[in-house]
């Protein structure tokens, strides 16, 4: 039987009540070879989504940064260079939904598990200590969230469906990011 | 990428400072270790102040910030009081770098 995880509150709104929205499909193969794409495509996400915003600078530099950890992780944790990611930005006025997908492994969805569960009970800050501490490369998986969670007040979440027969899992990790963080307070 | 958006660490602006330019977003924390490792040699090698100007860095991730972080507990380790300069109006600076000094009490943040 096909299993369906979901952390976190996972939105289901329909993106066609966004004021404006964009979605990009990219091969991971493509991104993991030349990894700066990751960043080309953040920049220009957050550049066109920023238009709506009156302190476009700031509202950039903010979105681009939320994205593009969205979109390295997903890169990153990719199982098949032949599978896409995917990312999306939908702006509903006081917040926006940033959306990023992939294909995982069932190890890589456990850890995921994992690490929401030690979010959620050890909280950003004291994770990101124990993280910072820590010399092995494992540790960086998950700073990205913490990060954004604790310094942008992005509300995350994240929903694994089980593909079936190819042990792959298909992975959605969403941000959900107050407007009052795009302008310089 | 500009030439201006390259990563790059100038340690030869004076002894106790070094300048961080451009975008970092570097794909591992390997890969900021190799970038920082001049910065790393001269944190352990003083118990001296030590600089690191990041006002020309205007978007870093989260591997960077982590590996900032590992600066900071080097310089901790070393007995080193280490100064971060940013500014304000850079947002990863303004939001994500204030928290380091939870890492360590003789670390200064002077965002400008």
């Amino acid at each position: 039987m096909k299993q369906q995880l979901t952390l976190g509150e996972f939105e289901g709104r329909e993106l066609k009540q966004a004021l404006s929205r964009a979605h990009v499909e990219l091969p991971a193969l493509t991104m993991i070879a030349h990894w700066r794409r990751c960043g080309l495509t953040a920049d220009w996400l957050a550049s066109m989504m920023a238009y709506d915003f009156e302190d476009r600078e700031q509202a950039t530099g903010v979105l681009s940064t939320v994205v593009n950890e969205l979109l390295e992780n997903a890169v990153k944790y990719c199982s098949g260079g032949d599978n896409a990611v995917s990312v999306s930005v939908a702006h509903f006025g006081d917040e926006l939904l940033i959306e990023a997908t992939n294909m995982a492994d069932e190890r890589r969805v456990r850890a995921l598990y994992a690490h929401f569960s030690r979010l959620e009970a050890e909280g950003a800050d004291k994770l990101f200590e124990e993280l910072a501490v820590r010399s092995d490369r494992a540790a960086d998986a998950g700073v990205g969230l913490i990060i954004l969670q604790r310094d942008y007040g992005v509300a995350i979440a994240a929903q694994a469906e089980d593909l079936g027969e190819s042990g792959l899992w298909k992975v959605r990790i969403q941000a959900m990011l107050p407007a009052e963080e795009m302008t310089h307070a | 990428m500009t030439k201006n958006d390259e990563p790059s660490v100038d340690c030869g602006v004076a002894s106790d400072r070094a300048v961080l330019r451009g975008v970092m977003r570097l794909e591992s924390v390997d890969a900021y270790e190799e970038l920082f490792a001049p910065i790393s040699e001269r944190v352990a090698a003083t118990s001296e102040a030590y600089s690191i100007d990041i006002s020309a860095v205007p978007l870093m991730n989260s591997s960077g910030i982590r590996a900032l972080a590992s600066l900071v507990l080097e310089a901790k380790d070393a007995g080193c009081k280490l100064v971060l300069i940013g500014c304000q109006s850079v947002a990863w600076q303004r939001k994500s770098v204030p928290s380091l000094q939870a890492l360590y009490d003789e670390l200064e943040v002077q965002l400008h």
